[in-house]
């Protein structure tokens, strides 16, 4: 089983040391006037950019650990977002292969980034969507055995990570003081490892999901309407918010106004319903903010 | 000939903020310079510097599109609707 | 004048708006969003008449024009809150993510006062909300 320290001996000296240990930001002007305090933790200062820079590291180690990776090995994923660029970043730093599996799109920037790693791409049908990438990386990870595919809707170092780097982090940096926290809900590893870590602690865990099927929350999951990751489970939640594209997008333009934070719609959405949090209960509360930088706006 | 000319949100702007107005002219090229002595600029926004009206601009006088009833030179019936629509498009 | 800068745009129609993309792949989908005081109420499917519609869309413009005139017949408004002018132009993108390309930028230059509606049938998040000003793209909330 992996453990933090292990993890951390095995990226001693690497820019993966940089992994996790990110800043929480007291939001002053946003929550003012709210009973409780509002903190964001800032998954944008991993060296990856975004949250998935842990899942990503503890994917592929333990999939190390596991005996799984050789030589003639490729690791392998459906992603085209951040996922992906924690396993180039990942993967580059290790010295292994990686194929990511993505619907084929106009916009280079996300391939550019990728490549920039050494990672090679397969660019599914566009018409099939995320799906058809998941498909392709099932169909060839199950034809060749070269192929380590880590799948982050399923694989349970995803919130392994989260419960024993995020969640202990929380903890750690309020002094245990912490009474709330809120993640989003995209792959759900967030949600469910924080909920291990801290519910038995007394803490309250508050997932949100965009409101409608079709939303403009990039990264989040309608559960309802959505294909559900393995690792998905409602009861690791206290309350389930949902918000709209409307109140994310407002308030990633309050974010950088007032408290000079850039992130796209997940980050807005998550502290818009962490805000709505703080106004009715006392306490604490930890809002994850999974992405973000000036490119965003 | 005393027409009436919609105008399209976009070119708002060229006639001082009025997108209905009335016009006086028996084509729509007389209908055109006519707003252009009221409102000087306009006519570059919907004609190109050889007089003809520009690809992205369609002109309907009535329910015929201009383009198919002689152009600058069509016919404007009085009391006739003259609607200036330009083109909505994109792409990936 | 009221300016609207979110779009209040109920589930129905997003569904409408997808179906529409969905049933015209591989060709591009294009409409218009009819409403007032930013809330839509109803969608106008329009015919694509470009020449390269897997990649680009042009509204047929007799659809444009039928379209305005009972817009303005029923006081319907855009985000400006001028009558007879659409609230929004919606339309899909195939094979890219429900966000303006380079060519949905220029081409919007015509139509200033609308909000802009993506749909993807590629990329998640699949529904985009935009204004595009002056060549500029701001993202605008749905709700």
């Amino acid at each position: 089983m992996l453990t933090a320290d292990l993890v951390r001996e095995r990226v001693r000296g690497t820019i993966l040391e940089r992994i996790g240990g990110t800043p929480l930001i007291l939001l002053h002007r946003i929550a003012q006037g709210a009973r409780a305090e509002l903190w964001a933790k800032l998954e944008s200062a991993n060296p990856g950019g975004s949250v998935k820079d842990r899942p990503g590291l503890w994917m592929v180690i333990a999939a190390e650990e596991e005996r799984r990776i050789s030589g003639a090995s490729v690791v392998l994923d459906a992603t085209s977002g951040n996922t992906g660029v924690a396993l180039a970043l990942v993967c580059a730093v290790r010295g292994h292969r990686l194929l990511l599996a993505m619907p084929d799109r106009v916009s280079v920037e996300r391939k550019r980034i990728a490549r920039a790693f050494g990672a090679e791409l397969v660019l599914t049908d566009p018409l099939e969507g995320t799906d058809g990438a998941i498909r392709e990386a099932r169909r060839l990870a199950e034809r060749d055995r070269r192929y380590v595919y880590v799948d982050q809707y399923s694989n349970p170092a995803n919130p392994l990570a989260h419960e024993l780097t995020t969640g202990p982090e929380i903890w750690q940096q309020t002094d245990g003081h912490v009474t709330h926290v809120v993640a989003g809900v995209g792959t759900s590893g967030t949600v469910v490892g924080i909920s291990k870590a801290l519910r038995k602690r007394g803490v309250r865990i508050v997932a949100v999901q965009p409101d409608d099927a079709l939303h403009g929350i990039e990264g989040w999951k309608h559960m309802p309407s959505a294909l559900r990751p393995a690792i998905w489970d409602e009861r690791v939640a206290d309350v389930h918010m949902t918000e709209s594209t409307d109140e994310a997008i407002a308030m990633t333009r309050r974010l950088a106004k007032e408290e000079g934070i850039f992130t796209g719609p997940s980050g807005g959405a998550a502290v818009a319903a962490a805000l709505r949090v703080a106004k009715e209960e006392q306490g604490r509360i930890v809002v994850l903010i999974a992405a973000g930088s000036p490119k965003c706006l | 000939m005393s027409v009436t000319v919609r105008l399209p949100g976009a070119l708002r702007d060229a006639t001082g903020g009025t997108t209905k107005l009335e016009a006086s002219g028996r084509t729509l090229a007389e209908v055109i310079a006519d707003i252009e002595r009221r409102h000087p600029g306009f006519r570059d926004r919907v004609l190109d510097e050889r007089g003809r009206l520009r690809a992205y601009v369609n002109v309907y006088i009535g329910d015929e599109d201009a383009r198919e009833s002689g152009g600058m030179n069509a016919p404007v019936p009085d009391g006739s609707e003259v609607m200036v629509i330009p083109a909505m498009a994109g792409g990936r | 004048m009221a300016v609207a800068d979110s779009l209040s745009l109920p589930h129905e129609l997003r569904e409408a708006i997808f179906a529409h993309a969905g049933g015209s792949a591989p060709d591009e989908a294009c409409g218009l969003i009819a409403g007032r005081d930013g809330v839509a109420t109803r969608i106008i499917r329009c015919r694509n008449i470009a020449e390269d519609r897997p990649r680009k869309y042009l509204i047929d413009a007799s659809d444009l024009r039928r379209a305005l005139i009972s817009m303005d017949d029923a006081g319907e408004t855009d985000a400006q809150g001028t009558r007879g002018e659409p609230l929004g132009i919606y339309h899909s993108h195939v094979r890219s993510r429900a966000y303006p390309s380079p060519t949905d930028i220029a081409d919007a230059a015509q139509w200033p006062h609308s909000f802009y509606v993506l749909v993807s049938l590629s990329e998640q998040p699949a529904i985009g909300a935009y204004r595009i000003r002056d060549g500029e793209v701001i993202p605008v909330g749905l709700r």
